[in-house]
């Protein structure tokens, strides 16, 4: 079968009540935690694990893709309305989007952040699409040291890219890799660091960390914080229509962002936030008016919206192609697809085939269903945030406690949810990044399993990384980063001095 | 970049701690490496890495010393009695939640938060934590079929 009679077995199976539902309820749900500042796709993910025991993998993978493209939706609304971003995805788009607010084109910034992420998120499904499979196919070609090499340089570009300093980005993972080799050894099955307490054989689970981190840590933050209740600029239906000019300038930012995004949604890390930035920083260079950049320039909106949630589909590839998570969200979904006993990886279409298109085409009707949620139903999402501080952040921190416990049914990992939100605060207080920790927790295990079973192939020769073309042609991925970047401020500073 | 002694030193601390463990295990050799050889590598560029931050941040701190006003704007307490009531409340419900069951810990954990977020009552606060603890019962326990630590109540 070709790819759009693929599509269009996918697209019957997709508008069957049960995964309509799932896709409904997923970008609902993403909706509305990215419009909660505090509780994002991870949270929402983390929370609902517990809850896939129960479901079939296609209708947990479809559930978990909408919480996670909808919450880039989502993000837009509190940037564009209150300055204040859902999430970190869409910390740029307070720039422009505010502006625009604050000069009465709250409406039409919303429009054209809603049409701009439904086209980038259709065009990057587009492009998970065509391009999952090819290169499922080529990672049938490797091997351990190809996959060592993946993972590696994924941790690598990781450090290089999370916020704030390096050393501290490389101190994270490095600590990450440590608390990932507790328990159970991935090769010989011996016990390591468990000091004989039977709960810890499985090794520490980084779904409690990843709460911890992420949802306590935020509790702690909003609740030491003296506001509550965000005032919110109301936006009536008839004030949501862009003007012609407003859609003809947002039309090229919105298609760069999307292909930007896609590409940039395949590194690991906080891709999404990275092309956001990424898209902001072109359509200044690239506008006639780069001086109306930061005083409500549509552009400012168009492109930094799409290109998150063209990211947002981008991060999928490396999942669905690899099996390998290359953002603390996707691990949740490779999480809860190993509930449902799939392991995704290069012979995942080629084993189910009807999950892929179903998830494919799902992911074109959930683009659908954000659009029809978003526009109309802005006002709506936005009252949540009326909810003040006080009682939010206490059912968040309740919510955390439960669903931790509901997915292992291990009093273990409430203490490492507990301790993880308590270290969480402290991190963040000093400057670390959390996301290389989280990833680091994830692939280690994979990065010891590829490095080992490497040596064993070649009997200790470490020159097997650099002698297997594909394995050197991923080591060489940073080295080309280092040199792109070195060149690109070589010529920076070479220009004022020639005139 | 942040001036901190307490988080390197922290890293440093655990680092030592893995590396002393890995030489417990069988470290083999690179033909056959065995279940200590990643671990001790990893944990020896944390020590490597942690010590070389902490003694660069002694020396930057050092210089600060001698320029008190910058080193006083610099820091802020992240520390309040809100932040010690969330931790403290954190921990009393992984401490307690197999002695006194879950949905009762459930309960006294969400009356806690709510007072310490700015619930003016304990009446309110307590009203919350158990309208909360029967919501959570019903949807995760009852509905969703998950099993959670009775308790005392067994």
């Amino acid at each position: 079968m070709g790819v759009f009679d693929n599509l269009l077995a996918g697209f019957v199976q997709a508008l069957n009540p049960g995964n309509l539902l799932f896709a409904f309820l997923g970008v609902t749900l993403g909706s509305l935690v990215g419009v909660l500042p505090g509780i994002g796709p991870l949270g929402a993910m983390s929370l609902l694990l517990g809850t896939t025991f129960g479901m079939s993998p296609t209708h947990s993978l479809i559930l978990f893709a909408g919480i996670y493209y909808g919450s880039m939706y989502g993000g837009s609304t509190t940037s564009i309305l209150l300055n204040v971003p859902g999430e970190s995805t869409s910390v740029v788009t307070c720039i422009d989007g505010y502006k625009m607010t604050l000069k009465g084109r709250a409406g039409a910034a919303l429009f054209i952040a809603a049409a701009g992420s439904f086209v980038a998120g259709t065009l990057s499904v587009l492009g998970l699409m065509l391009f999952a499979p090819p290169l499922a196919d080529l990672a049938l070609k490797f091997g351990p040291p190809e996959y060592f090499s993946l993972t590696a340089v994924g941790l690598i570009i990781l450090t290089t890219i999370s916020s704030g300093s390096k050393v501290k980005a490389v101190l994270m993972v490095l600590l990450g890799v440590l608390i990932s080799t507790i328990g159970m050894d991935p090769v010989t099955g011996d016990q390591r660091f468990t000091f004989g307490i039977l709960s810890l054989s499985q090794g520490i689970d980084f779904i409690p960390m990843a709460m911890g981190l992420f949802g306590i840590t935020e509790v702690l933050n909003i609740i030491s914080q003296k506001s509550d209740a965000a005032s919110v600029h109301s936006v009536r239906l008839r004030e949501m229509l862009p003007t012609r000019e407003e859609i003809r300038r947002s039309i090229g930012p919105t298609f760069r962002g999307s292909i930007v995004g896609f590409f940039i949604g395949l590194i690991p890390g906080p891709a999404a936030v990275i092309a956001s930035f990424t898209s902001y920083a072109i359509e200044k260079r690239l506008s006639k008016h780069p001086e109306e950049f930061g005083h409500g320039a549509v552009e400012g909106v168009a492109g930094p919206e799409s290109a998150n949630n063209a990211a947002a589909g981008g991060a999928f590839l490396p999942l669905i192609a690899l099996g390998i998570p290359f953002a603390p969200p996707m691990a949740l979904v490779l999480a809860a697809l190993l509930i449902g006993k799939i392991m995704p990886g290069p012979t995942f279409i080629q084993e189910h085939p009807d999950m892929f298109w179903t998830f494919i085409a799902s992911m074109y009707i959930g683009n659908v269903m954000l659009l029809a949620l978003n526009l109309p139903l802005v006002g709506l999402f936005v009252s949540v945030l009326r909810t003040p501080a006080r009682i939010l952040m206490p059912i968040v921190a309740i919510l955390c406690l439960i669903g931790v416990y509901a997915v292992n049914s291990s009093s273990v990992d409430v203490w490492v949810l507990a301790l993880s939100g308590i270290g969480g605060y402290v991190l963040r207080a000093k400057g670390y990044d959390f996301a290389p920790l989280v990833l680091a927790v994830v692939l280690g295990p994979k990065v010891e399993v590829y490095f080992r079973q490497s040596l064993f192939m070649s009997a200790g020769d470490l020159s097997i990384f650099f002698s297997r073309p594909i394995s050197l042609a991923i080591l060489l991925i940073p080295v080309a980063l280092i040199t792109v970047r070195l060149l690109v401020s070589g010529i920076r500073k070479l220009k004022p001095l020639g005139g | 970049m942040e001036q901190d002694r307490s988080i390197p030193l922290f890293l440093l601390i655990i680092g030592f701690g893995f590396l002393f463990y890995s030489g417990k295990y069988t470290i083999g050799s690179l033909t056959n490496p065995g279940v200590g050889f990643f671990p001790i590598l990893i944990a020896a560029g944390l020590v490597g890495l942690a010590g070389v931050f902490l003694w660069q941040t002694h020396r930057s701190l050092a210089f600060l010393r001698r320029s008190p006003p910058k080193r006083a704007a610099a820091e802020e307490s992240i520390w309040g009695g809100k932040a010690y009531g969330v931790i403290a409340t954190l921990i009393a419900f992984a401490a307690l939640h197999a002695v006194l069951g879950f949905w009762v810990s459930v309960s006294g954990a969400m009356a806690a938060l709510l007072r310490i977020a700015g619930v003016p009552s304990w009446k309110r606060a307590l009203l919350g934590g158990g309208i909360t603890a029967v919501i959570s019962y019903l949807v995760f326990e009852y509905y969703l079929g998950a099993i959670f630590p009775e308790g005392f109540l067994r």
